[in-house]
């Protein structure tokens, strides 16, 4: 079996915010499952709390899809990593989040950003 | 290992809503992460800790079942790219499983209109017919008497009418036109829970010997004849030179299934019976009437026939002169009408589903072929973790795919097929019109081809995940597993072979049966004769000299017509169903009881008969103008009667009588051929005839011998009776051979079918054959051609394919002969003059099989015995 040619990050979007916030959890290092959902918990201050359910079935289908792979195990955990693409597909709703940001400062939803 | 505390289990609980295969990738993983959050909680108390309970719960409910649905788009996208890049192999398994499913929806759906919904009057499952019930268990009407009777003394049933049958012409229109009307008590209207769509139904006063003439319309008359007009109710119309005032139309949605049923007719108007019990034909063994009642709410079935049985076993007590019957037997209406339609289309159902077996026994065939290729790809999947039940799950996700297109697309085929067939059924099935492809037969469509579906997938996926597997990586594995799969085919294969047989086997025996019932003679010339009904319906011909004088007119003018040849007479027609018996008795061979007298078809006659109908006088003479009212009373008798009577002498000058009547002897001058009454396959009843001009006349068919085309003379026939008399309607105008072609309709249709299924079993048949031989040219073409560089003939490799598939074929003959043998019973009551176990048709089916098995093995084998060494050896 041939394997099929990398897909574009683009064809991903829009994550869902919790598929997000794993991918943003883990582009921080490698993490096992129990890390992703402090990590996660911590940077949102407590406002998002992921269930082992949502975040497995987030692991199952970003390591089909190739965004993470297994980094390594003990005997009771295994750890995750970003792979390149995942980090594309993070950058790239990162790219898009901010889009839609830019638009709404435009409209002065926002105050403006004060110049760097 | 410590065991799992309470939490622990109840979280791995918790854990199977999601998939197996998820599970065994991420349930531990997750049962750890769910034990440090519960650690975690712990330090928040008990309501951080249901919090999280709840929102985990929650999660999982979810989630799970999310899963499951992905892993299902999954397999079944994966499934259809695969059949993608087959679309030959996707294209023959759907049209296989259509042809299967297709015949099998329509059967179905013709099962279900005639069979199995209930009739469409109003709580039809309390409805219910009554017959009285001889010695012999043989059924028939009940009488007047016996109907009031049992209605005054039943207690389950709710009400009960009286059916009779009658006929009326009405006058309007270009010609006259003969109705079919049910004569029935005021109580018709309650017990069948119909309300007139216009006016109202009969009172009691109107159903007796002196109430007013009323009538009601069937809607179908009212549309046809009166424009469907609403003012038509409170009118007198003329019913056989009657004034009848209208007082109501039946509602277009009433069916007349069981009236249809009985009296193979629809009714066009109910009268009321108006019986009027000091006649003699209220008398308890004059049986002229169908008793329908209405039960009781919640009164059975089985309670009420008790009840009835004892009632009349009771009034065969009290009258014992009057009822050779032991009792009366109660039957559901739906059981009345499906009785007779139930074993032929049961037989037809089989035949189908046998059809549906070959077709799935080939598509497992092929998809067995088609695991040959996926064992590499299963292999690595297998090699990349996908255990045995995702494999599986992805096997039958893919078969289940080709069985719902299959179903889909056989669906769409019973659509045009029920269409083409409804048109084609020859005679009357009550309620055949409303078979149609509804919510039910979609069921079980849908229900079948998941069953197939399941079906197909556990041979190969045994084959393949719990046998072909392990043995895969082995590279000394291909021949054994390829060998063992061949084998498996070819077993499929000799099924089919074995199924397709019994099929073959049924049509044939019809096949022969239908040759032998044309070869029946019918005792009359049918070619170039015409027929038509001249019933006398109207009041003038009240008097048996006005009918004779009648009747003796039309001839005279049906004769005189150019291109008629001979023209004659009879008061029935051979061959349509029609019968009127009477007792026989013989003035010097007395029977001690008159009830005992053996009953024989009686024609009334007329000049010319023998001549019109090509019908042969074997002794004596047939009748003349001689034989007139106030001559010498005479008869002729049929060479049956005449056998049975007079075996060594001769009939003629006997004195005969027809009915107990006293004192009506006849003088026998004449013997006929007895004609096939009712049917080709029935042996002749006795039979006699006496003269039109000596009885009472009142429904003669005409008969002419035309010199030319007899439809021809239809016109001129209606003028001629039509200048005798324009009140008179001419009904059924049509040709003996007509009547002979209808009489043979239900076994010709029967045969067609029958004949229909078998072939295309043989073609499926055929097709297995073939790809399983050609599958394993394709197979072996590397070893043909070792063989075939170390000299083997282009003979010796011919004989080497032909062989393998012809194995299979031979061992599914054998077996296919075995279970007609054993089915053999069930078929015997169709057949006629063929034994079933016939040898000459099991032969003939048999070649026929072989030879059809050597067509498809024929192919593959030439392209071995072609086969060049060297190309093949390069090309490994």
């Amino acid at each position: 079996m041939k394997t099929p040619p990398d897909p574009e990050p683009a064809s991903f979007l829009p994550l869902t915010p919790a598929a997000f916030h794993v991918l943003v959890a883990l582009a921080g290092g490698d993490l096992h499952g129990y890390a992703v959902l402090k990590e996660v918990e911590t940077r949102t201050g407590g406002a998002v709390r992921l269930s082992t359910g949502t975040l497995y079935g987030l692991v199952q289908r970003f390591l089909e899809a190739g965004l993470i792979a297994e980094a390594g195990a003990d005997e009771r955990r295994r750890s995750y990593r970003l792979t390149r693409l995942g980090r594309q597909v993070a950058t790239a709703e990162a790219e898009r989040l901010e889009g839609l940001v830019e638009a709404a400062r435009a409209q002065r939803l926002l105050p403006r950003r004060r110049p760097a | 290992m410590s065991p799992p505390s309470r939490p622990a289990r109840l979280y791995r609980a918790l854990l199977r809503l999601f998939p197996g295969e998820f599970r065994a990738d991420f349930g531990s993983e997750m049962e750890e992460v769910f034990a440090s959050e519960r650690g975690d909680a712990r330090r928040g108390g008990r309501p951080a800790l249901a919090r999280l309970w709840l929102r985990t719960a929650w999660d999982a409910l979810r989630v799970g079942p999310a899963q499951h649905l992905a892993l299902l788009r999954r397999d079944g996208a994966y499934a259809l790219r695969g059949l993608r890049r087959r679309p030959g192999f996707a294209a023959a398994v759907v049209a296989t499983l259509a042809l299967g499913f297709g015949v099998n929806a329509a059967m179905f759906g013709v099962l279900d209109a005639t069979v199995l919904a209930p009739l469409a009057y109003r709580d039809a499952e309390r409805l219910a017919v009554v017959w009285e019930r001889d010695e012999t268990g043989a059924t028939s009407n009940t009488s007047w008497a016996t109907y009031r009777d049992l209605a005054e003394r039943s207690r389950s049933l709710a009400s009960l009418t009286a059916i009779a049958n009658g006929w009326a012409s009405l006058a309007g229109g270009e010609a006259p036109e003969l109705l079919f009307g049910l004569r029935v008590t005021d109580s018709f209207f309650d017990v069948f829970g119909v309300r007139p769509l216009v006016g109202r139904g009969f009172l009691p006063a109107e159903d007796r010997p002196a109430g007013e003439r009323v009538v009601v319309l069937g809607h179908g008359l009212w549309r046809r004849r009166f424009g469907g007009d609403h003012g038509i109710v409170g009118r007198t119309v003329e019913l056989s030179g009657r004034p009848v005032r209208v007082v109501g139309v039946l509602p277009p949605e009433f069916a007349t299934t069981f009236t249809e049923a009985l009296y193979n007719e629809e009714f066009d108007y109910l009268v009321p019976l108006r019986y009027d019990a000091a006649t003699e034909s209220a008398c308890r063994t004059c049986r002229h009437i169908v008793a329908v009642g209405r039960l009781r709410p919640g009164v059975t079935q089985a309670a009420a026939a008790a009840e009835v049985e004892t009632i009349l076993a009771g009034l065969a007590r009290e009258h014992p002169q009057d009822y050779p019957a032991a009792d009366g037997v109660l039957r559901p209406l739906r059981e009345q009408v499906v009785a007779g339609a139930r074993p032929g289309l049961l037989a037809l159902w089989a035949a189908v589903g046998c059809l549906l077996l070959i077709a799935t026994a080939n598509v497992a065939s092929l998809l067995l072929a088609r695991t040959a290729e996926r064992r590499e790809e299963m292999a690595i999947r297998a090699a990349l973790g996908a255990g045995r039940a995702r494999l599986f799950r992805q096997l039958l996700t893919e078969s289940l795919i080709l069985a719902g297109a299959g179903a889909a697309a056989g669906v769409l085929l019973a659509a045009f097929v029920l269409r083409a067939a409804l048109a084609a059924v020859p005679f009357p099935v009550p309620r055949l019109e409303e078979a149609a492809l509804g919510a039910r037969v979609l069921l079980f469509v849908a229900g079948a081809s998941l069953l197939v579906g399941l079906a197909v997938t556990l041979v190969p996926a045994a084959h393949l995940l719990w046998r072909g597997l392990p043995a895969a990586v082995e590279a000394g594995e291909r021949v054994s597993a390829g060998a063992a799969r061949q084998r498996l085919r070819g077993v499929f294969v000799t099924a089919e072979v074995a199924l397709a047989l019994v099929l073959l086997l049924g049509a044939g025996l019809l096949l022969g049966s239908f040759a032998r019932v044309l070869r029946q003679d019918p005792g009359f010339d049918p070619r170039g004769v015409l027929a038509a009904e001249v019933p006398l319906t109207t009041i003038r011909y009240d008097t048996d000299a006005a009918s004779v004088a009648f009747y003796d007119q039309a001839l005279a003018r049906v004769r005189a017509l150019p291109g008629v040849r001979a023209a004659g007479a009879l008061s029935m027609v051979p061959l349509t169903g029609e019968l009127d018996t009477y007792g026989f008795h013989v003035e010097d061979q007395p029977v001690r009881n008159p009830a005992l007298a053996p009953s024989v078809v009686r024609y009334l006659g007329a000049p010319g008969t023998p001549e019109a109908l090509g019908l042969r006088v074997v002794a004596g003479r047939y009748f003349g103008a001689e034989d007139r009212e106030g001559a010498l009373r005479v008869a002729v008798v049929g060479e049956g009667l005449a056998r049975r009577y007079w075996p060594r002498g001769s009939p003629l000058g006997a004195r005969v009588q027809f009915g107990s009547r006293e004192d009506d002897w006849r003088t026998v001058i004449g013997v006929v051929a007895d004609m096939r009454h009712d049917g080709l396959e029935a042996a002749a009843p006795l039979q006699a005839h006496v003269p039109y001009t000596q009885g009472s006349p009142w429904r003669l068919h005409l008969l002419v011998r035309a010199g030319g085309d007899p439809e021809a003379l239809a016109p001129a026939l209606r003028r001629a009776v039509r200048a005798v008399d324009p009140q008179i309607p001419v009904a059924d105008v049509r040709t003996l051979e007509e009547v002979l072609h209808v009489s043979l309709a239900r076994r010709r249709f029967g045969l067609l079918l029958v004949g229909g299924f078998a072939a295309l079993a043989l073609l499926l048949a055929g097709v297995g054959i073939y790809g399983l031989v050609a599958y394993t040219v394709q197979q072996r073409l590397r070893e043909l051609g070792v063989r075939r560089a170390l000299g083997a003939t282009s003979r010796h490799l011919h004989a080497l394919v032909l062989r393998r598939g012809l194995g299979h074929t031979a061992l599914g003959v054998a077996l296919g002969w075995g279970a007609g043998l054993l089915l053999a019973r069930f078929i015997r009551s169709l057949l006629f003059g063929v034994a079933a176990d016939d040898p000459a048709t099991y032969a003939a089916i048999a070649a026929a099989v072989l030879a059809v098995a050597l067509l498809a093995c024929w192919l593959p084998a030439r392209r071995a015995a072609a086969v060049d060494p060297v190309v093949v050896l390069r090309g490994e």
